[in-house]
């Protein structure tokens, strides 16, 4: 297992150096550059935007500009961001506890929603409960979560005026939980709804397979209480591939949180990432994608490692 | 399991009205704009943020354009980029899927690392800094949505080739000294529609969700020119004033998705999944849910590969 562990670590930081250097390579060679943006159209000239380059070290040959950044990086340094005039990666940090909070719970949500309806669908398979349940998922599923987003404001805030359509109560800022909750419902439903509907359709299907296996029917008639046998023993065999599903899913909140972010002025990476692509503040961008890469590779090894845990069957790298 | 093409008509012999009401629908958005004196672009300041009315069957925007208009329009855009989308993220699929599968070895665990490589990194991530970067416009959009796209496909189509590799005509011909494009062309092509298709319709999902979340970030296609996702920028704001401007756009949109996924992967319909390769459709719906937050596709083949 450590072997393994390590393998996979080693694995994980050569993609990440990979994915990084592709970044850097991107956003160097486009055209365009962030002296517009600073500048703004009706400061801009030719000769403004050549003195901010030359101030930013980017009018440097790339390879200069990439070796620098290296040399930065064994550092600890990050750069500056063009914009807030700090740290890029104070910049980001600032952000991640909004949206760890939301992910984390939205992830927490769509797992205790999206299991227990799965396996209930599976349970009660082609019962009317079985089908309203599917059905709901895959309505859920066709419908984009920006959307789904914009429709709860309208529901909740515009027509039942019982929930506020955006902002956030600040840490600190004196806000009671309650008041917390409150921001956060739409959200978290937002974020966290397709996930549960896909979950709730996956556990469905790996469960109906695990209750039509051998061991579940012999379970059954041996005399085990049928709840044990349904969360003990076919939830056991159905569990790798949710596991696995789930695991994958969790690198994606970030994706997720683009959106909803955008949609509630959720103040958190996802805003501050479509905001940084917009004015082209590369530093911050570099410190976002070496947080998303750390996020997906460390999601993808958790996976497998819990898959290990949960199935020692798993054997092949 | 027998994978022949026939398996694929029980899925559309089953929603004969769908296919009907769905190539209807797709007729109708791409003709109408042509037929009707449509006005999208037209500003009538004396008519902003009108409700649905007699003149305005679904009622006016911020600028007095019409939204029916728009949304006609739009749906023209949206459908465009992402069939586009969807046959360049089969053709890359299939053929480095096909590839992989028929040569195997080395070749092969490249390819499929590279797969790995691509599936690992969140692809509307991806997307947004490509579109932010260069120009934006529906040629770009188009590339880039079928260019994350692919993954899915590469998998399905190397595990039918591999499984094709094995069965008694394919030994036969290669037996016979049939040449090897021969053999993809006459024997393997025809036994990939089932598969073609199913990754299609998942694709075309995740498309239209794909091109409608980037421009309502405001990275694809540009207003003035309307597509279903940029009718809804800033739509968040207007719900409490003019919550028409949210719920046609959006219900043209999930009345869509909800076509496709009736069409070929209701796992409700049919429990034993209506395509040929069993419960995979029901695998291949997760996956258009994934596409949810617009873009990935990761989870149709992955659960059960562990890498």
């Amino acid at each position: 297992m450590l072997g393994f562990v390590l393998r996979r670590l080693l694995q994980a930081a050569l993609t990440l150096l990979t994915l990084l250097a592709l970044v850097f390579a991107v956003l160097r060679l486009a055209p365009g550059g962030p002296a517009y943006a600073l500048l703004g159209p009706d400061r801009y000239t030719p000769e403004r935007a050549a003195l901010i380059e030359s101030q930013l070290g980017l009018d440097q040959p790339v390879p200069e500009q990439a070796r620098r950044w290296v040399l930065q990086f064994t550092h600890g340094e990050l750069g500056y961001s063009y914009f807030h005039h700090r740290p890029a990666l104070a910049v980001v940090r600032d952000r991640l506890l909004a949206t760890l909070i939301l992910g984390g719970l939205a992830f927490l949500l769509a797992l205790l929603v999206g299991i227990p309806t799965g396996v209930w669908a599976a349970v009660r398979q082609g019962q009317w409960v079985d089908r309203v349940l599917s059905r709901a998922a895959v309505v859920v599923l066709a419908t984009p979560s920006f959307w789904l987003g914009i429709g709860l404001i309208l529901l909740c805030s515009a027509w039942l005026r019982v929930l506020p359509s955006a902002g956030w109560a600040p840490i600190g800022g004196g806000a009671t939980l309650g008041e917390r909750l409150r921001y956060l419902l739409l959200p978290l439903i937002t974020l966290a709804a397709s996930h549960a509907a896909s979950l709730a359709l996956y556990t469905r299907t790996a469960m109906r397979e695990a209750l039509a296996a051998d061991h579940t029917r012999t379970a059954y008639a041996v005399g085990i209480p049928a709840r044990r046998v349904i969360w003990r023993y076919a939830l056991a065999t159905a569990a790798l591939p949710v596991v696995t599903m789930a695991g994958l899913m969790l690198a994606h909140f970030l994706e997720g949180s683009l959106v909803v972010e955008t949609v509630f002025a959720w103040p958190g990476i996802g805003q501050l990432t479509v905001a940084s692509i917009t004015r082209r503040d590369y530093p911050v961008l570099l410190v976002v994608t070496l947080f998303v890469g750390i996020m997906v590779l460390g999601a993808n090894l958790l996976t497998d490692c819990v898959g290990r845990w949960l199935d020692p069957r798993v054997e092949r790298v | 399991m027998s994978c022949r093409p026939t398996h694929l008509s029980g899925g559309l012999q089953r929603h004969p009205h769908l296919v009907a009401w769905m190539v209807a629908c797709l007729l109708g958005l791409l003709l109408l704009p042509g037929v009707l004196p449509l006005a999208p672009y037209a500003i009538d300041l004396n008519a902003l943020l009108q409700p649905p009315g007699l003149h305005h069957w679904l009622g006016t925007d911020e600028n007095g354009r019409d939204v029916l208009a728009r949304l006609l329009v739009g749906g023209r855009g949206t459908l465009g980029v992402a069939l586009c989308a969807t046959a360049l993220a089969l053709l890359i699929g299939t053929t480095i899927g096909g590839i992989a599968g028929y040569r195997g070895g080395m070749l092969d665990a490249l390819l499929m690392r590279g797969v790995d490589l691509a599936l690992a990194f969140p692809s509307l991530f991806a997307i947004l800094l490509v579109a932010a970067i260069l120009p934006p416009g529906p040629l770009l959009l188009t590339g880039l949505i079928g260019a994350t796209g692919w993954m899915a496909t590469a998998r399905l189509v190397r595990a039918r080739i591999q499984s094709l590799l094995e069965t008694g005509y394919v030994e036969a011909a290669r037996a016979l000294g049939t040449p090897g494009p021969r053999i993809v062309g006459r024997h393997m092509v025809p036994n990939l529609v089932d598969v073609l298709f199913v990754s299609g319709l998942v694709q075309l999902s995740r498309a239209i969700l794909a091109e409608a979340t980037i421009s309502f970030l405001g990275f694809g296609i540009q207003p003035p020119v309307p597509t279903w996702g940029n009718l809804l920028i800033g739509a968040q704001h207007y719900v409490f004033t003019a919550p028409w401007l949210t719920l046609a756009p959006g219900f043209a949109l999930i009345g869509t998705l909800l076509g496709i996924s009736g069409l070929g992967l209701s796992p409700v319909a049919s429990p034993q999944g209506s395509v040929a390769f069993g419960s995979s459709g029901e695998h291949a719906i997760s996956a258009v849910g994934a596409g949810a937050s617009g873009t990935n596709l990761v989870r149709d083949t992955a659960p059960f590969s562990h890498r």
